[in-house]
């Protein structure tokens, strides 16, 4: 395995957070940290950032988060809360798959964060599982911790295997429609929603209803990973056409229109609120600077699990909770460019009249190899797209509500 | 660091002039439901910061 050399040029190495924080610029505190459980997973997605894409330093990772770093974590968190005076924080359990880390990994892991948590901040808990290990004892532990459950679905069963498949090349979709079913008869509270993949190969509207089949307080529609260098299926980098806006316009239309609201889909309603004058809660839209932090399994303090996608070692701070404190990573180039909001972009995204609102898309999507993240989403157009359809549909509603009201 | 910004013209209807009661009146829509959450965070203001993309 080689490992390609960044060159030192590439934004946001060249970014100087302390000329920023001369001219009057703070971090936002973390909000959110996600606690890498385990480091391997029992699916071979084939668009996994994790495992499929060009960093594959998995392979040397620990495999399992050690007793020692759990506790230097939640110790990290505690102190970083408390010390920004925080009123609420969530930790997220992740992988990998992080329900393979068993029960016994996962109700220590819980224990552990409130116990070292002042009892007046509030702790949101929450696992993102692919949905095949929900079984009734492990039910019973997230449910005994109150952990809310995000599963992994990429829509009907052939939708689904297309890509989420055992490396025996047998589809998991079975084994998550079987969990979902445990979860949601017997633990409906703890069901927090579903996140699907987008695959445009797969008729929209199909996908989108085949999740409502599962009835989900929420969805969110992920665009496949890939960038500039690297692009995602269908893309071609440059061309203005606009597989993935169309797929998700499709969707829209079919939600947005129904008489009353059968599940909240994130990426929709962000780019509604962002519309109407808000500002977004999650960090693939808009420019609301990004508080999380991920946390690996050896205790590595990363910038961003997902910048896997765009070359091997984009992820690293230097840091590691069992010897650093959270507040040195707010000053890492990689944290800080995410938090900068309109001067992170680039020249072609701020002269574009719906910047504001598409923040140039999700980070590590603007990844160009010798530049850097100061781009362009790959997935621009697409993009585009999307919010002047969201727009001009909320703005017609918005016209004619008020001429009821006149 | 900072650049200027080119105007960014809202289409959109000013919502200045409706009333709290108007706004909980509009039906249980998606269209509905994000006025209210639009009303909801600016009684609230609490420092608005994006979340991981990966979890739900």
């Amino acid at each position: 395995m080689t490992t390609r050399i960044r060159p030192p040029a590439e934004w946001p190495a060249t970014l100087d957070v302390a000329a920023l924080a001369a001219r009057g610029w703070r971090p936002v505190p973390f909000r959110q940290f996600v606690l890498k459980l385990f480091g391997r997973c029992d699916l071979a997605c084939d668009y996994c950032y994790m495992f499929a894409m060009t960093d594959q330093s998995w392979r040397t990772a620990p495999v399992a988060m050690p007793g020692h770093v759990v506790t230097a974590a939640a110790q990290r968190i505690a102190a970083h809360a408390t010390r920004h005076d925080l009123r609420s924080v969530a930790v997220v359990l992740h992988g990998g798959e992080p329900l393979l880390a068993g029960a016994e990994a996962i109700a220590l892991i819980a224990t552990t964060l409130r116990r070292r948590l002042p009892e007046a901040i509030n702790l949101d808990l929450r696992v993102q599982t692919n949905g095949t290990r929900l079984d009734e004892p492990l039910l019973a532990t997230l449910a005994a911790h109150h952990i809310r459950v995000g599963v992994s679905l990429d829509g009907g069963e052939r939708e689904h295997d297309r890509h989420r498949r055992y490396a025996s090349g047998r589809g998991s979709f079975a084994a998550v429609r079987a969990g979902l079913a445990r979860l949601r008869a017997g633990y409906p509270e703890l069901f927090a929603g579903l996140l699907c993949t987008i695959d445009v190969r797969n008729d929209p509207v199909r996908t989108y209803e085949a999740l409502l089949e599962f009835a989900p307080p929420a969805v969110d529609l992920l665009l496949p990973h890939g960038n500039w260098s690297q692009p995602p299926p269908g893309r071609s980098p440059g061309d203005p056409a606009t597989p993935y806006g169309d797929w998700l316009v499709a969707v829209f239309d079919r939600w947005y229109q129904a008489p009353s609201k059968e599940t909240a889909v994130r990426i929709f309603e962000e780019i509604i609120h962002l519309s109407l004058g808000g500002a977004s809660r999650i960090e693939s839209i808009g420019l609301s600077p990004t508080a999380v932090a991920v946390i690996a399994t050896d205790g590595a303090i990363e910038v961003l699990d997902t910048l896997r996608s765009a070359h091997a070692g984009a992820v690293g701070t230097g840091l590691n909770v069992v010897t650093d404190e959270l507040d040195a990573a707010l000053a890492h180039p990689g944290v800080a460019a995410r938090q900068i909001g309109r001067a992170a972009l680039s020249d072609t995204c701020l002269a574009c009249p719906v910047h504001r609102v598409c923040g140039g898309g999700y980070y590590p999507h603007r990844y160009r190899r010798d530049a850097g993240f100061r781009n362009p989403s790959v997935y621009c157009p697409d993009l585009r797209r999307l919010i002047d359809h969201i727009h001009r549909r909320v703005w017609e509603d918005m016209t004619a509500n008020a001429s009821r009201q006149c | 660091m900072d650049q200027p910004s080119p105007p960014y013209e809202s289409d959109l209807v000013d919502l200045t002039d409706m009333t709290l009661r108007e706004v909980m009146a509009i039906d249980d829509s998606v269209l509905g439901q994000a006025l209210r959450r639009l009303w909801r965070e600016a009684d609230d203001p609490e420092e608005l910061v994006a979340g991981y993309t990966e979890a739900i």
